[in-house]
C-alpha cells in the first residue's frame, strides 16, 4: 500500500474539481470496454479496450503508430472523454483522481523554447495542489528541491529548458510528475529520439520508480522484446487490444 | 524641452508611459507565444469601430474597444474549431475589417481624422482618456499578476495544463481580450499602424538580455518608458516629428543598440577565451 502524500486541498481548484481521496485496495487503473473518439472524427480511435493494472506495475502499451496508445493515455488522463465504457483510476473516474495522475506528453508537444527554468517547470507539478490565485509556498519549493535531487537534476535547476538534451527533458517531465506527488504516471513515447545509453538510464529510472510503488503506463513502439523490460505488456493494433497481452 | 513641462504635454507623457507599460508586460507573452501577427490584426480591425463611433459622435475609444473585443472573440472561436487555419482566419478578418474602416471614413470625407487614427495624435489625449488608459494598464498588470502561473504553464505546455483541469483556450482568450483593450488605448498614442511595435520591440529587447519571464517583463517595461519619454522629447524638440513615429523609432534604436552590445560582448568573451 502506498503511503499517500497528504496535500492540502486547493481553495479554488482548477476546473472546479475538488481533490477526492482514492479508494484503498483497488487496482491503480482499470478500463472496462472503453471506446473513445477524437472530436470531429466519426470513427472511434479505440474500441472496447479492457485492462487492469495493479499498483506498483511497470506496464507498456505497445503497438505501431495509430494503434490507439496515445488515445488510451489521454482518456485515462481525462484529456479525452470516453464515448462508452468506464475508466477507473484508483477506483475513481479520471476527473476525481487527476491530482494523483500525471500525464507526460510527447516531448514534441511542449514548447521548449519558452523562457522557463528547470526548477520553474518542475514547480508546475505543484500547481494542481495550489489552484487559482495561490502562490507556491516554501513547502512547494522544498518538494521541488527534493525531487530534483532524487533525479540528479540539481545542477540543472537554474538552466533554461531550451538548453536541455532529450534525455534531460524526459527527466524534467518525470521530476514534475513526482513533484505533483502522482502515483500513476502515463508516459507517451518517452524513448523517442533518445540514444541507446540514455534509453538504458531511463529504463533503470522507471524500474526504481516502480520499486517505490509508483505505477507506470508507458506507450511505446520501440521494443523488440518488451516482455523482458516490463512487468505487463498490452499490445494494441487498430484501436483494439490484442489478446495475448500477458504478464512477463 | 520646456514644452515637456506644459500641462497638456504632461497628460501626453503620462498616457505614453502607461500605454508603454501595459504593452511591455503583455508584449512578453506576445513575443514568446508568437502572437505578433494577431496583435497587429487586432489593432487594424479596430478601424471600423473608430469610424462608426466618429460618425455617430460617440467616444472613439468606445468604438475601438467594441470592435477589438469582438475581433478577439471571433478569432478565438474560429481557431478553436480549426475549420480554417488560425493565421488564415486572422488574415481575412484583419484585411476585411480594415478595408471596411477605410471605406467608411472615406465616404465621410474627413481624412484628417483618418491620419490621427493611423498615426496617433498624442496631443489629443484628454484627462478622460488618460483615466481610461490608466484603468486598462492597471487591469492588465493585475490580471497578469493573478494568472501568472496559469498563463506561463499554458504558454509552453497546454497538455499538462489541460490534464490538471485548466482550459488553455480560455486562458488564451483572456490574453486576447487584454491585448484588444491595450491596443485600443495605444491607438491614440502611436496610432494603429505602429501599435505592434510597442508590443513587440521592448519585449524582444528584454529577451536579448534575460531569459526569465518576470525579469523580461520588468526590463521590457523599463525599455518602454525610456522610449516613450525620449520619443516625446524628440517630438517637442523637432517640429513636425509625429509622436508615434518618434516613440517607435526610439524603441527600435534601443533594440538595435542592445543587439549590438550583445554581439560585441560575445566577441570580446570569445577573444579572451582564445
Amino acid at each position: 500500500m502506498t503511503a499517500f502524500h497528504t496535500h492540502p486541498d486547493p481553495i479554488l481548484p482548477y476546473g472546479g474539481r475538488r481533490h477526492v481521496h482514492p479508494h484503498l485496495f483497488v487496482q491503480a487503473l482499470r478500463l472496462r470496454e472503453v471506446s473513445a473518439r477524437y472530436p470531429g472524427s466519426s470513427a472511434p480511435a479505440v474500441r472496447g479496450v479492457s485492462l487492469e493494472i495493479p499498483e506498483g506495475t511497470l506496464a507498456a502499451l505497445v503497438g505501431p503508430n495509430g494503434a490507439g496508445k496515445s488515445t488510451i493515455l489521454k482518456a485515462v488522463a481525462g484529456l479525452l472523454p470516453v464515448s462508452s465504457g468506464k475508466v477507473e483510476v484508483y477506483g475513481l473516474s479520471p476527473g476525481g483522481c487527476h491530482h494523483r495522475t500525471a500525464y507526460l506528453p510527447q516531448r514534441g508537444e511542449i514548447d521548449w523554447r519558452f523562457p522557463v527554468s528547470v526548477e520553474r517547470m518542475v514547480l508546475g507539478g505543484r500547481f494542481v495542489h495550489l489552484g487559482w490565485f495561490r502562490w507556491p509556498r516554501r513547502s512547494d519549493f522544498a518538494i521541488v528541491q527534493r525531487v530534483l535531487e532524487r533525479l540528479g537534476l540539481t545542477a540543472l535547476a537554474h538552466r533554461q529548458i531550451s538548453e536541455l538534451s532529450g534525455g534531460q527533458q524526459q527527466r524534467v517531465l518525470l521530476a514534475r510528475a513526482l513533484a505533483q506527488g502522482a502515483d500513476l504516471l502515463l508516459l507517451d513515447e518517452p524513448f523517442n529520439n533518445l540514444d541507446v545509453e540514455t534509453r538504458a538510464d531511463l529504463r533503470t529510472l522507471f524500474a526504481e520508480l516502480r520499486n517505490s510503488k509508483k505505477t507506470l503506463l508507458i506507450a511505446t513502439h520501440d521494443f523488440d522484446r518488451p516482455e523482458e523490460e516490463f512487468d505487463l505488456v498490452i499490445r494494441m493494433r487498430g484501436g483494439v487490444c490484442e489478446p495475448e497481452g500477458a504478464p512477463a | 524641452m520646456s514644452l515637456l513641462l506644459e500641462p497638456f504635454m504632461q497628460t501626453a507623457l503620462a498616457a505614453a508611459i502607461l500605454v508603454g507599460l501595459a504593452c511591455a508586460l503583455l508584449g512578453v507573452y506576445v513575443v514568446h507565444r508568437r502572437m505578433a501577427f494577431i496583435s497587429d490584426a487586432l489593432a487594424h480591425t479596430t478601424l471600423p469601430g473608430v469610424a462608426v463611433a466618429y460618425l455617430g459622435g460617440v467616444s472613439l475609444s468606445l468604438g475601438a474597444t467594441v470592435a477589438g473585443v469582438l475581433t478577439a472573440l471571433l478569432i478565438a472561436a474560429l481557431s478553436r474549431r480549426q475549420r480554417v487555419r488560425e493565421d488564415t482566419a486572422i488574415g481575412i478578418a484583419f484585411t476585411g475589417m480594415f478595408a471596411l474602416g477605410v471605406t467608411i471614413l472615406s465616404l465621410s470625407k474627413t481624412t484628417r481624422n483618418l491620419n490621427d487614427v493611423l498615426f496617433g495624435n498624442i496631443l489629443s489625449v484628454t484627462p478622460g482618456d488618460l483615466a481610461l488608459i490608466g484603468a486598462v494598464a492597471a487591469g492588465v498588470a493585475v490580471v497578469l499578476l493573478l494568472l501568472h502561473k496559469e498563463l506561463e504553464l499554458t504558454s509552453f505546455d497546454p497538455t499538462h495544463a489541460a490534464a490538471i483541469g485548466l482550459n488553455p483556450d480560455r486562458l488564451r482568450l483572456v490574453l486576447l481580450i487584454l491585448l484588444a483593450l491595450t491596443v485600443v488605448t495605444s491607438i491614440q498614442v502611436i496610432g494603429l499602424i505602429l501599435t505592434t511595435a510597442l508590443l513587440v520591440t521592448p519585449a524582444a529587447t528584454a529577451g536579448l538580455i534575460t531569459k526569465r519571464l518576470p525579469q523580461s517583463m520588468a526590463l521590457a517595461a523599463l525599455m518602454s518608458v525610456v522610449a516613450s519619454v525620449s520619443g516625446l522629447a524628440l517630438t517637442c524638440e523637432i517640429r513636425g516629428v509625429p509622436s508615434g513615429g518618434a516613440i517607435v523609432l526610439c524603441s527600435t534604436a534601443l533594440f538595435l543598440a542592445t543587439a549590438a552590445i550583445g554581439r560585441i560582448t560575445s566577441y570580446v568573451r570569445r577573444f579572451r577565451r582564445a
